[in-house]
């Protein structure tokens, strides 16, 4: 009898607790829209891979390799188109491919059995579109196997089994200024990813972190105490400021040397088996060398930017707490806001433009990432406005900070009446 | 002339929203070196009163001065004439005892005058060894003395304190009484205390407010309050002056 009363206590414990309600119905909502997100943004990446031109360098003069490519051509839907110059090429179509002097040598030879094209990718930015425009080269070197196939068996009578060739891409993939191997480049997209996601969470999560440390200070009751103190609210303000951005550097630090301690693991236990993987450790060399010294210190900076931002937005969120269970109502929508701005913009990618980059610098999760993608295709300027827009944002929501800091709510608490909720007219 | 009371409050109002009224129209003036105690049933305004004093929140409409200087406009300033007992003074779980008096004290003193200051919380608190270990570990009565010996001990012009005894044992009770009154005596320290407890006032104030439905209803020196009343102690002083307010 008696667990049945226990039981229905609880159970009205957190049904009325609206920090539960909140979570369930952000829960949907957030992941709900995520699926949404994602299916549109993998249809966008089919799509792109669907319309995508491919630049062709033809350096073998000889009319079957021609053949071969108007072949492709026409299996492609028109979709291939000669260049000369490679820097025009990538700049319009992304994508080159260079078709060696030797290639209908090597395919009419019995002594060549791997034809490899040297080909370029130009990517803009990680994201699931970027991915695609690898895989077009996939399709367009199937492409060219089918064809020269077919050419031959009608033109010459051969067997083309005779003849089989292993046709590769040695690719590189340009981003800004750098070029990296495909194996750098997917070493840099999965690490670069978890990296920034890592710096991503923790920025987030320094909200949640200092709306629950100003809760348990109002749940033990030294904060009125503090309050009357002959100190300026500013003093309090930036010292609970500064030490939630110390903590979350500190938790920040070890998730990455978990990280790389991880990687590092890995690398011990799967030996590099093909060049085109290259061993996660060296990605992580190539990460940091591609980001340079400058990237690093960029980041460390939108890091701590972030910091100082969400710690500011935290001290707002738990100066209107009165206990930890409305600290959960104030920060399940702003943990669920901080994230799904990450996950969106890892999905869909940034575009560089100064629109995007305010809109980053304003909602700061995505400053790390974004810096580093503007460091690695030259937009200095971009990385200003970022942190422009970033720098008054953060400096806004510490003057609202203190603003609220003399106010009474900070004493009092924000409430919930049941009246105003329901709307008593 | 606000400079000639301790404290100078006037119809001070303070309504929290949708019309939940705090206080509504409390005046009452404290002379310089008085004990003076705010008496009241639950909900009569005692808090509210003694919160805006101490600048944690501000009154919706009225006058508040303290030694002469406007509560709403010049806190810091407010803030360090006074110090304040909050009602339910609790300690940082994770800190000890001393920390904590080293912590609050260092926001007001440094050197010479912090470290007196410290060995003086010390003695008030009267923890003994506990007083080196976390506060998560002390009794309700040992968090209050703590809270109280910070407060104490750093001897401002004002003292304002919310209830100071409720939860000390009877013993207890009388250290903190005895305290209050010394401090008052021996350092000429002001003291505003709101309380439930007759017995108390009678034996710390000079003069009493009684407040009701955030008005006083009431006020004066203990034996005018009883003569007036006809009563033999402040117990049925009360009584009486609430009973005839509720009609
Ligand atoms: N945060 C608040 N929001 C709304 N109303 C409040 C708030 N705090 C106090 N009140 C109301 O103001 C009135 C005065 O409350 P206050 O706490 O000042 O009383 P008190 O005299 O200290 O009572 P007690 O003896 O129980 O401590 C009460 O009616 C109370 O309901
Ligand atoms: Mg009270």
């Amino acid at each position: 009898m008696a667990f049945k009363h226990i039981l229905m206590r609880e159970i009205k414990a957190f049904i009325k607790n609206p920090a539960f309600i909140l979570m369930i119905v952000l829960m949907v909502v957030f992941y709900g829209g995520l699926g949404q997100l994602f299916s549109h943004a993998s249809q966008e990446a089919v799509k792109e891979a669907l319309t995508q031109n491919i630049g062709i360098i033809l350096l073998d003069e000889n009319d079957l390799a021609k053949e071969i490519l108007i072949y492709a051509n026409k299996t492609l839907g028109g979709r291939i188109f000669c260049v000369s110059n490679m820097s025009d090429a990538l700049n319009k179509y992304g994508i080159v491919i260079i078709i060696p002097e030797n290639f209908t040598e090597s395919l009419l030879s019995n002594k060549t059995f791997v034809i490899s094209f040297n080909s370029t990718v130009a990517i803009d930015r990680f994201s699931l579109t970027a991915s695609a425009k690898t895989a077009i080269l996939e399709i367009f070197i199937n492409t060219i196997q089918d064809a020269y196939r077919n050419i031959i068996i009608s033109k010459y009578g051969l067997d083309p089994s005779l003849l089989n060739k292993k046709l590769t891409s040695n690719t590189i993939v340009k981003i800004g200024e750098n070029y990296l191997s495909m194996g750098e480049f997917n070493t840099i997209a999965s690490i670069g990813m978890s990296f920034l996601m890592i710096l991503a969470i923790v920025i987030a999560i320094n909200a949640s972190n200092a709306v629950n440390f100003m809760a348990i200070e109002k749940v033990e009751k030294a904060f009125e105490l503090l309050l009357a103190q002959p100190i300026p609210r500013r003093t309090i303000v930036l010292g609970k400021l500064v030490a939630s951005v110390i903590a979350s550097i500190i938790m920040g630090g070890a998730y990455i040397i978990g990280l790389l301690l991880m990687i590092g693991g890995m690398s011990s236990e799967f030996p590099a088996t093909s060049t085109s993987v290259s061993e996660p450790n060296s990605g992580v060399n190539a990460l940091i060398q591609l980001i340079g010294t400058n990237g690093i210190i960029l980041m460390a900076v939108s890091l701590v930017l972030g910091l100082i931002y969400t710690g500011a937005l935290g001290i707002i969120l738990g100066s209107l707490v009165s206990d930890q269970r409305m600290a959960g109502v104030m920060v399940a929508p702003v943990m669920f806001l901080f994230m799904g701005l990450a996950f969106t913009s890892f999905i869909m990618g940034l575009e560089l433009n100064t629109i995007t980059s305010i809109w980053v610098g304003a909602t700061i999760v995505n400053l790390p990432i974004y810096i580093v993608y503007a460091l690695m295709s030259g937009s200095y300027e971009l990385i200003l406005v970022a942190y422009g827009s970033a720098a008054i944002c953060t400096i806004t929501l510490i003057g609202l900070a203190v603003w609220i800091f003399n106010k009474d709510i900070v004493v009092l608490g924000l409430r919930f009446e049941k009246k105003s909720l329901l709307g008593r007219k | 002339m606000y400079d000639n009371y301790a404290v100078y409050v006037e119809n001070l109002v303070k309504i929290y929203g949708k019309g939940n009224v705090g206080i509504d129209g409390l005046s009452f003036t404290i002379n310089p070196g008085e004990v003076y105690g705010l008496i009241g049933p639950n909900g009569s305004g005692k808090t509210t009163t003694l919160r805006i004093l101490a600048t944690l929140i501000k009154p919706t409409s009225g006058k508040a001065f303290i030694f002469g200087v406007d509560v709403t406009k010049d806190p810091l300033r407010i803030r360090k004439m006074i110090n304040y007992l909050p009602e339910e003074a609790g300690a940082y779980r994770d800190l000890t005892g001393m920390d904590f008096i080293k912590f609050m004290l260092a926001l007001r003193f440094r050197g010479e005058e912090l470290n007196k200051a410290i060995d003086e919380a010390v003695q008030i608190s009267d923890l003994g060894p506990k007083v080196f270990k976390p506060i998560r570990g002390y009794s309700k009565g040992m968090k209050r003395i703590l809270a109280l010996s910070v407060v104490l001990a750093s001897k401002p012009k004002l003292l304002i304190l919310d209830e100071p005894t409720t939860g000390l044992d009877v013993e207890k009770s009388l250290y903190v009484r005895n305290l209050i009154r010394k401090y008052n005596q021996e350092y000429g320290v002001t003291v505003l205390l709101s309380s439930h407890n007759m017995l108390e006032v009678e034996y710390l104030c000079q003069r009493v407010g009684m407040i009701y439905k955030g008005r006083i209803i009431a006020e004066g020196s203990i034996e005018d309050l009883k003569t007036k009343t006809n009563s033999r102690n402040l117990e049925e002083v009360f009584i009486k002056i609430t009973r005839e307010a509720s009609y």
